[in-house]
């Protein structure tokens, strides 16, 4: 059932792309790649905008086909069910990482303690409900809030901009090509939103004459992260690494909003709603991939992840440092670039496959006509 | 009736009840937060024989009476003596809401990277906390603000933001004072303030006098006049280099940094003894109506050098002359004739070479030479230090050329 518009769909990559890069993730970059992270950025948006053009490629040739379809024809339904298994597991740490940087953002920029369980039990349950909701009722709550996420976004990038120092990001490569690998390799989980708009292929009332509107989603948001990424070095330089949470100590820092009034309290409003989607929106798909994986019902699906978010969020996860030091273990990153790596290649594969089978059929079929 | 069934009916609104329920017993229960934390507006640190005073400047929500009180414990270890202020406060030290850091005159003389440095991890102090030297200790800075005029705890950041378009070095927060320790020229400026007594005069007698309000230190005769201590920040600063304060520049060498400040975009400059077309032997004062500096750090050769170029476009704002005549009056005219130009390249100049002097002299890169031919002449740069015998004596190298604009405004 199509239950996306083009315009949702360009939004909801959107959306994600942006996703866990505005919080953790350009200190812990600044950790590997010091003032050479917007390389790195930059670098991996390139890998995740040609991954985009592949699927948009399975988009163009099959609109009505999910990546479901897609798989099973191709490779059998067990294959096919694994995949949707990597994929869960894939959305639910996403998920559980963003819910923990909330938990973060929140003892950052507003409270000096507050408790995991009252924190968790609401903003789980808010995901949850996110995530039962249908992919249409998703796409219009993105749809909803995106120009004002945005304006918070660019709020948060424009507050700072008097005191940044744009040359700060220079000498260039001053320690060789080396730390951009190392910055590659490390934060790779944070990429690979091109996962989501696998997921969502086939359900999009896809417009031929309109493709580039997913590139212009991608690339807008690409260079905004981009810039946020020159913008926190510019400010930070040296103490970069120090820094929590780019989102609250960007406008933290700043000295203007002293002098302006609390803008900052607008941006802390906005990326609480931010994260409150973003969380529902990885819970989301992580659902639809297990109930995919498992042919559970989708409510049962939603009870088992819910059940399992919780537990994991309680007992393992209990402070951001232990997930990155898990995210930053060698099998956590090969797994990552497993995962955004092989499956889009594996799409692509599949739609080849599907390609040259349907162009052999009507080879097959012109012949039998022929000898008719 | 339907209404409300729909209400009923809908899941949401239980999920939303749920959590009333969950949250309400432990809201209504939870006690004010204010009771459990002391609001710190400022922290400061001294130096004492039993090794560090912490004093801290408490913000107490009241709506009469003081809203300030000092509190101050002594001991050996600085954050020993944060917690034991806790204990002696009864309650947790919050300094979410600290404006400022102050550091007493004599532990500047120590590193201070080491206290800085609790700040920097313990994460909650606002890293746009103001870092300031006071020219004595800090707790007798704090006891002049409790007993004079105890909004200031709360208006000095934006005091200081206001003054930073005045004053080179007057913002210096946590976050600057570790990117400029850790930068290759690892020199800062430092804000000092100080405390000056002023006469304030009192009505004999009647009720809410200024004296009473203001907690003066002492009082000359009774009922008349009282000496009220007031806080200053007027662009003087600390040089600082790897943490440990150097020394005061004077009050010409700070002229000269104003002048090279970038973000410094108004100011005065006063010329005397001028002598041309519009006065005799003048005393001129010239307002900074816009300012411009370029710094370019380049090699000639092996030979590293900084080319600094200041334009001014000034303003007559005051005007003193032996001879007051109607030329001077005319507003079509903009003044800077060439002997004024001579005067003002000259006293500019003299400050700005202070300045260069003094920095090559005690080695304190605080114009970051060093930061720039790394960041500009990047591979130069690093062969250069490698040839030096001494890396630290790196600006004794440079050479500096410096070249002055100066334009007159209508």
């Amino acid at each position: 059932m199509k239950q996306l518009t083009m315009r949702q769909a360009g939004m909801m990559l959107s959306y994600s792309m942006i996703s866990v890069k505005f919080l953790v993730f350009p200190a812990l970059l600044a950790r590997f790649s010091g003032r050479d992270s917007y390389i790195v950025v930059t670098i991996c948006f390139g890998l995740d905008l040609f991954f985009i053009g592949l699927i948009l490629l399975t988009l163009y040739k099959f609109p009505n086909k999910t990546l479901k379809d897609i798989m099973t024809e191709t490779y059998g339904t067990v294959v096919t069910r694994i995949c949707f298994f990597v994929i869960f597991l894939y959305m639910f740490i996403k998920a559980i990482l963003v819910i923990k940087e909330a938990h973060t953002y929140f003892l950052d920029a507003m409270f000096r303690d507050i408790s995991i369980i009252m924190f968790i039990l609401p903003f789980i349950a808010i995901s949850l409900y996110i995530a039962s909701k249908s992919l249409k009722t998703v796409g219009r709550v993105i749809e909803f809030v995106f120009v004002i996420v945005f304006l918070g976004i660019l709020v948060t990038v424009i507050i700072p901009i008097k005191e940044m120092d744009l040359f700060s990001i220079l000498p260039v490569l001053e320690n060789g090509v080396a730390p951009i690998g190392m910055g590659i390799g490390k934060v790779a989980f944070s990429f690979g939103d091109q996962i989501v708009l696998m997921l969502i292929i086939g359900k999009i009332k896809y417009k031929k004459e309109k493709p580039k509107n997913f590139f212009f989603y991608a690339l807008i948001t690409s260079l905004l992260v981009i810039c946020l990424n020159i913008l926190f070095i510019s400010l930070f330089e040296s103490m970069a690494i120090s820094q929590q949470l780019a989102a609250s100590d960007i406008p933290l820092n700043s000295t203007a909003p002293i002098t302006i009034g609390r803008l900052d309290w607008i941006t802390i409003i906005l990326w609480v709603l931010t994260l409150i989607i973003q969380s529902g929106v990885f819970m989301f798909f992580a659902v639809e991939s297990f109930a995919e994986s498992t042919s559970v019902p989708k409510n049962i699906s939603l009870i088992i992840v819910s059940f399992t978010a919780m537990i994991v969020l309680f007992i393992v996860a209990l402070n951001l440092a232990k997930i990155i030091e898990i995210m930053l273990t060698p099998a956590f990153v090969y797994s990552a670039i497993v995962v955004q790596v092989i499956l889009p290649i594996m799409l692509f594969i599949a739609t080849l496959i599907i390609m040259l089978r349907k162009k052999k059929r009507g080879k097959d079929c012109e012949k039998i006509k022929e000898n008719i | 009736m339907k209404r409300l069934k729909r209400i009923f009916s809908n899941k949401v609104f239980y999920v939303f009840l749920i959590f009333i329920v969950a949250f309400f017993p432990s809201a209504i229960y939870l006690g004010a937060e204010i009771g459990s934390t002391a609001v710190g507006v400022m922290i400061g640190i001294d130096k004492v024989e039993e090794g560090v005073e912490v004093s801290i400047l408490e913000l107490i929500p009241e709506k009469s009476g003081k809203n300030i009180k000092l509190s101050a414990v002594k001991e050996e270890d600085f954050s020993e003596a944060i917690e034991k202020l806790s204990f002696e406060l009864g309650k947790k030290v919050g300094l979410a809401h600290c404006q400022a850091v102050v550091l007493g005159d004599e532990i500047m003389y120590e590193n201070i990277v080491f206290i800085l440095d609790y700040f920097m991890r313990a994460n909650n102090l606002s890293s746009n906390a103001l870092i300031i030297n006071s020219e004595t200790t800090a707790r007798e800075l704090f006891e002049a603000i409790e007993e004079s005029s105890q909004d200031i705890a709360l208006t000095l950041q934006d005091r200081v933001a206001f003054d930073n378009k005045y004053l080179f070095s007057a913002e210096m927060n946590l976050e600057t004072f570790f990117k400029d320790y850790l930068s290759d020229s690892n020199s800062l400026l430092m804000p000092i303030v100080s405390i000056e007594d002023s006469e304030s005069s009192s009505s004999s007698g009647g009720g809410g006098s200024d004296s009473e309000d203001s907690g003066s230190s002492s009082s000359s005769s009774s009922g008349e006049s009282s000496t009220k201590k007031k806080l200053r920040c007027e662009g003087r600063a600390a040089i600082v280099k790897k943490g440990i304060k150097v020394r005061e520049p004077s009050k010409e060498e700070l002229d000269g940094y104003n002048y090279l400040g970038k973000n410094v975009e108004e100011g005065n400059i006063h010329i005397s003894n001028v002598t041309d077309e519009n006065f005799t032997n003048g005393d001129l004062d010239f307002q900074i109506f816009n300012k411009d500096v370029s710094k370019k750090v380049k090699f000639d050769g092996e030979n590293p050098y900084c080319e600094i170029k200041v334009d001014f476009v000034l303003k007559l704002s005051k005007a003193s002359s032996e001879t007051y005549n109607t030329q001077s009056l005319d507003s079509t005219k903009q003044y800077v004739t060439p002997e004024v130009k001579q005067k003002i390249e000259e006293e500019v100049g003299g400050c700005i070479s202070l300045v260069l002097s003094e920095i090559k002299a005690n080695n304190t890169d605080t114009l970051y030479i060093a930061r720039d031919f790394n960041r500009f002449q990047h591979s130069k740069w690093k062969k250069y230090l490698s040839n030096l015998e001494n890396e630290d004596e790196y600006l004794q190298g440079i050479d500096f050329r410096v070249s002055l604009e100066i334009e007159g405004k209508l």
